[in-house]
């Protein structure tokens, strides 16, 4: 099959999606107006620090969010479909179904009392009506299809008995089960090894070819995102910042936030010297300041300019970016050394 | 068992000038696996089998491997946290292999380590300057207790008023700098640092990378760093060991290593790191290892790599590969490197082991 490229239309799009803390809508949101879409057989990354507001975006779109906070505002498309508007009963339909999900730990993820195989055929007797027998057999086929050896013994296998690894294939059979259009995966790899994180990304990669599954990948590993991606949505505290495709988003970054993660991770052959930090830290949620929320962090941030309201931004060649001094071009990080 | 018998390999082949910080040779270390109902042992898994450390003064040696390879356990052994069943440790060419009681605890002075956890390295009743302050308690020194905890804060590029708080008022980064704090208190010879940026976020492990490098530059201690964060042990390592199921498969400086790496397994590990570049990440080719580590209960044969070696041969099930000098200081262990250079065939797909 052929991977369709972007410009159809996309098989999710999340439209100025805003979150807050229920009952209080006073303090600036935990997430604001995010907006970024993934079109068909293509892999998009989430990506930031810890508190910018990447999982509860994800959580948000399988309508996961803990009952302590609330989507105030923005659609979430999947389809031609809201699902913010979708009743509880259809959204379980989704999940599990059309829309399949990867977490990071996949002991905690998968039932301990179910064999691998109940586990997988679960969603396919759930959501497609199939006998134990049917689903069984497609259990079968789902463990061979993510190279687990032996794949007729382990169905009837426990997940304790079975690696990480072999584990998380074991959650991306069961994800991919009902042949789902997409997959929101949170940090699928983080807690492999390096040589299982890979053939984790390959098993990702065919089955994007072969099944036309468009990925959705929360990862704050910029190597993944350079191996896997072909988009990138750079969140802080809340907000985007900049999205566009992979290759100008490293090669280019535009937003300072960006280029002083990119800028922090070792780079060969400057082994053993000193890396840039970000001074500071994320701010907590609900002491946001206003304007933009990483100018308190930002080098080259100005006063009056950065921390006044910002202007609706738009993108320049399909690369969108939050910073008034770069939508001004009084700042081209392109021109800072 | 049949690993348990296997001849200790010889000594590292590099010829030592003036004593290392720390050097361990030949260390072993199984651990029971299974007892009968007498409560005899009848199953162990050899977590460490004959390995040689060495790290000079000022320098830091990284340990690299998937888990169960061993790196964790090996830099226990090598600190003391755990006693080894065989092998010796020597501090500054002291053999303190046997050192018990006062004399333990004194050399506890000279190892500090650093763990993973800052969550759980902290006691979360304590404050912030009990933690940094209580090796010099243990020990006996004397001096201003506050005075002490704000110079180690300061050290460590933390404010010296957060003595006051407590663990929970801290952030990640926060708490990885008390416990390198912590550790410095006694301005230890060797510092062991067992994955210490991998609970923490891309920035903030920038802060600890060189909060790290700069007080081995101030201090000059010695230090082994336990990683599976390649990024990390790159940066920071002068030479790196990489280990697969308890023992070492190479080791050199790490610049050559990571260019030009010689043993099979070196290869695939360095092959999976992805580069944040996804120009130069998409031009990579990757040496595809098949299927996961064997069991560490009962590992192959002869070489314990070969059943996942896309190199491998007949013969590597027979022979067991020491660890031997090559050209550059570097020492590998495979029967295929000096002769010929392995090259790496697109491997087939085998069932199980």
């Amino acid at each position: 099959m052929t991977t369709v490229q972007s410009g159809s239309d996309p098989v999710l799009a999340v439209d100025r999606l805003t979150i807050d803390l229920a009952g209080r809508t006073s303090q600036p949101g935990l997430v604001q107006e995010v907006s970024f879409s993934v079109a068909q057989g293509r892999s998009l990354a989430l990506i930031g620090e810890s508190g910018c507001g990447k999982t509860l975006t994800a959580m948000a779109i399988l309508g996961l969010l803990p009952p302590e906070l609330r989507v105030t505002g923005g659609e979430i498309r999947f389809g031609g479909e809201n699902l913010l508007t979708a009743s509880r009963r259809r959204l379980r339909r989704i999940r599990g179904g059309p829309i399949g999900m990867v977490f990071q730990d996949p002991m905690s993820s998968l039932d301990p009392t179910m064999t691998v195989g109940d586990q997988i055929g679960e969603s396919r007797r759930l959501h497609l009506g199939e006998s134990r027998r049917e689903s069984r057999a497609k259990a079968r086929e789902l463990l061979d299809r993510v190279g687990i050896a032996n794949a007729a013994r382990r169905v009837d296998v426990y997940p304790f008995e079975m690696s990480g690894g072999m584990q998380q294939r074991v959650m991306i059979a069961a994800a991919i089960a009902c042949e789902p259009k997409l997959v929101i995966a949170d940090e699928p790899t983080t807690a492999l090894d390096v040589t299982i994180q890979a053939e984790i990304l390959e098993l990702l990669r065919s089955l994007q070819d072969d099944m036309g599954l468009s990925v959705l990948l929360v990862t704050h590993d910029l190597g993944v995102v350079a191996d896997f991606c072909d988009d990138v949505v750079v969140m802080y505290a809340g907000h985007v910042v900049e999205k566009t495709a992979v290759e100008p988003l490293f090669a280019q970054p535009q937003h300072p936030y960006t280029r002083a993660l990119l800028d922090s991770v070792p780079q060969t052959g400057r082994a053993r010297t000193m890396l840039d930090v970000i001074p500071g830290r994320v701010p907590p949620a609900g002491t946001f300041p206003t304007g933009c929320r990483f100018q308190p962090r930002c080098g080259f941030a100005e006063p009056d300019v950065c921390d006044a309201p910002q202007p609706e931004f738009e993108p320049v060649a399909g690369h969108w970016c939050r910073c008034v001094r770069v939508g001004t071009h009084a700042l081209d990080l392109a021109r800072v050394a | 068992m049949k690993n348990l018998t296997r001849k200790s390999q010889p000594a590292s082949a590099a010829a030592p000038t003036a004593a290392p910080a720390l050097r361990a040779t030949g260390l072993r270390k199984s651990f029971p696996l299974r007892r009968d109902l007498l409560n005899r042992v009848v199953e162990r898994v050899v977590a460490v089998d004959g390995v040689d450390l060495q790290v000079a003064q000022g320098t830091t040696l990284g340990l690299v491997g998937e888990s169960g390879s061993g790196k964790s356990t090996a830099a226990r052994l090598a600190g003391l946290l755990v006693p080894a069943d065989g092998g010796t440790v020597e501090v500054d060419g002291v053999d303190v292999t046997r050192a018990r009681g006062r004399a333990l605890k004194e050399l506890r002075a000279k190892l500090q380590m650093v763990f993973q956890d800052p969550y759980s390295a902290l006691d979360p009743t304590k404050t912030v300057g009990h933690a940094v302050t209580e090796p010099l308690v243990v020990h006996g020194r004397r001096g201003d207790l506050a005075e002490a905890a704000a110079a180690l804060l300061t050290r460590v590029s933390l404010d010296p008023g957060l003595a006051r708080r407590r663990p929970e008022e801290l952030s990640g980064g926060q708490r990885q700098r008390v416990c390198v704090a912590r550790a410095l208190a006694l301005e230890p010879r060797v510092l062991i640092a067992d994955e210490p940026t991998s609970a923490l976020d891309l920035s903030t492990r920038a802060g600890i990378l060189n909060l790290l490098l700069r007080l081995q530059q101030e201090s000059g201690q010695a230090m082994i760093l336990v990683s599976h964060d390649f990024a990390t042990v790159q940066h920071l390592a002068d030479r790196i060991a990489v280990m697969y199921l308890g023992r070492v498969v190479e080791e050199g400086p790490a610049e050559q290593l990571v260019g030009e790496p010689l043993h099979p397994y070196t290869k695939a590990l360095l092959s999976a790191v992805p580069i944040p570049d996804p120009v130069v990440q998409r031009s990579r080719r990757r040496t595809v290892l098949q299927g996961d580590p064997p069991n560490p209960a009962d590992p192959p044969s002869g070489c314990h790599f070969r059943t996942r070696c896309p190199v491998a041969l007949p013969e590597c099930a027979r022979i067991d590969p020491a660890l031997t000098a090559v050209d550059g200081g570097r020492q590998v262990a495979c029967i295929r490197v000096g002769t010929t250079t392995p090259t790496a065939p697109l491997p087939t797909r085998s069932e199980g082991r």
